[in-house]
């Protein structure tokens, strides 16, 4: 059997007395669109934040294709194939929707002189069109030349997603990127994440939008004060006594 | 060409635009130093030992002067940059007044007396490193690393997670500053022709932030333009004798109010030069699927 893409062991974190992440296990396979949900303070943001050291994990362990990101500089994280994007949208204020991708686009760069080559020259061209690619299939192409933070809800979370994207991750981390769409946009969310497994890339995202879990993941893992309670596919996780108490219970 | 005063201004024009430049770059990436003038003070008294004792071309004292400036902005920087805002503000500062009481109390550089019979600064050649400077960063800002600074400057947490290391961004934007506050301080102390301590003391530094920040701070451009209004205005204000000086910081207060971005901005930039503005039709590429609203 490959081991998973993913692979997160025995993972605690605590903040102060509060138990956020309590030893979770988890596994996420290559090709997979999986989920964390469960209520609001279960410990999932937290997850991301451990698996993108934005916070030291106090024990456990977090493997990436088989290595151990425990220890790696933050701006590593994206290099070895960790993509993410955040709960309340982190978009650059200063900068153009493109500006945000070509961004992305710089992991790749190798290091050394050419990152001092002025964009518009050069094998530059080439990344510009693959840019405008990327840009056009997250349909976000019109908006290029506009300052990120004046484009409405629904655009900034996919320029979150364009910028993750160009980095070519091979695990997308999404944290809540349905919060705050109508039902149409949520529907179209779900094609887009489909279309972004189809280019070859993990998909691990936190969701409160049940039917977009429903919908589009392989796999359901519930927390509930930072412990996990169920685990299985969405059809199995909905009949599970556990998670419909903790968190399906109020509206399923 | 030139009167010798209007000449002499110009010359202190192109220096004012190398300091704002010098506080710009590390401005850039979202960090406040407050101790310019202590680099400049490293590359104005490095220079001068240079050309004086050592018999070394101007030149090559300058951008040795720009140099150890640049170096010490590298050392001082890896510590300091762990510091934010204020606490960075306060650190730069610090750093300035050390740099000015070492050479006050150094025999070798005169102590208070300071240094003197530095000659051989000329307006061309100002203005050439200006305009060197000016290409360097329209370069840069156009490169990747460019962009990177941007980055770090907007968010530097979600920068990191986008791949960039940020502490090397940091760290070399400002020995950059340091390197150009040298190059300033050597040419200053050639053109003045005596340096003493007393000229870089943390005023200094206040000026070459003033002018970045009145000339627009998120634009390189803005040093350029800030530099020359507030090295010229208080030129022409000289008919208002003694009250110059508060009709100035007049002027000042009221700029922050009206303009807080400075003159120029990166808007007011991208108005002026996008020819392919948003208000022209695009015709769209095509698409493979709806995605989509």
């Amino acid at each position: 059997m490959t081991p998973p893409l993913l692979h997160l062991q025995k993972l605690t974190k605590h903040f102060g007395g509060v138990l956020a992440v309590e030893a979770l296990d988890l596994a996420v396979a290559e090709g997979q669109i999986a989920a964390l949900i469960g209520p609001n303070g279960a410990g999932k943001t937290t997850v991301f934040n451990l698996i993108t050291r934005v916070l030291p994990a106090d024990e456990g362990s977090v493997h990436f294709r088989g290595r151990d990101l425990s220890h790696l500089p933050r701006h590593r994280i994206v290099r070895v194939g960790v993509g993410r994007t955040f709960q309340n949208i982190r978009l650059f204020a200063t900068m153009t929707v493109l500006e945000h991708v070509l961004v992305g686009q710089n992991v790749r760069l190798h290091p050394g002189w050419k990152r001092f080559i002025p964009v518009e020259y050069g094998e530059a061209k080439r990344r510009r069109a693959e840019a405008e690619e990327l840009l056009n299939f997250l349909h976000l192409w019109e908006r290029r030349h506009l300052p990120a933070d004046t484009l409405p809800y629904g655009e900034q979370r996919r320029v979150e997603i364009a910028r993750a994207l160009a980095t070519r991750p091979a695990l997308l981390l999404l944290d809540e990127p349905a919060a705050g769409m109508n039902p149409s946009e949520s529907r179209a969310l779900v094609k887009l994440l489909q279309t972004i497994r189809d280019r070859q890339v993990t998909i691990l995202l936190i969701e409160h939008d049940m039917q977009v879990v429903m919908d589009v993941c392989d796999q359901v893992t519930v927390l509930n004060f930072g412990e996990k309670i169920a685990e299985g596919t969405p059809s199995e996780v909905r009949q599970d006594p556990r998670a419909l108490e903790a968190y399906l219970g109020h509206d399923a | 060409m030139f009167s010798s005063y209007q000449e002499g201004l110009l010359v202190l024009l192109g220096i004012n635009v190398l300091t704002a430049f010098s506080v710009y770059s590390p401005l850039a990436t979202g960090q406040l130093s407050l101790g310019n003038a202590g680099f400049m003070a490293i590359g104005a008294y490095i220079s001068a030992i240079l050309t004086l004792n050592f018999g070394v071309g101007l030149q090559a004292a300058l951008i040795l002067g720009g140099l150890s400036a640049g170096v010490s902005g590298v050392l001082v920087g890896f510590p300091a940059l762990r510091l934010r805002g204020v606490f960075l503000a306060m650190a730069t500062l610090a750093f300035g007044e050390v740099v000015r009481t070492i050479f006050l109390n150094l025999s070798y550089t005169g102590g208070a007396y300071g240094l003197r019979g530095m000659m051989g600064t000329t307006l061309p050649m100002v203005w050439l490193w200006v305009l060197a400077v000016t290409l360097f960063f329209f370069l840069l800002m156009r490169s990747p690393f460019g962009l990177n600074i941007h980055a770090t400057h907007d968010d530097e947490e979600v920068g990191e997670l986008t791949g960039i290391n940020v502490t090397r961004v940091k760290v070399g934007a400002f020995g950059i500053g340091a390197f150009i506050a040298g190059v300033a301080g050597g040419l200053y102390a050639h053109y003045l022709l005596y340096i003493e301590p007393s000229l870089f003391g943390f005023l200094e530094s206040i000026y070459m932030l003033l002018y970045v920040i009145l000339g627009g701070m998120t634009t390189f451009w803005g040093c350029l333009v800030g530099a020359a209004v507030f090295t010229l205005l208080p030129e022409y204000l000289r008919f208002l004798e003694r009250w110059r000086g508060a009709f100035f910081g007049a002027i000042i207060v009221l700029m922050m109010i009206l303009r807080p971005q400075g003159l120029l901005t990166r808007e007011l930039l991208r108005l002026l030069t996008n020819r392919r503005g948003p208000t022209q039709p695009e015709e769209v590429p095509a698409r493979v699927q709806e995605v989509g609203e």
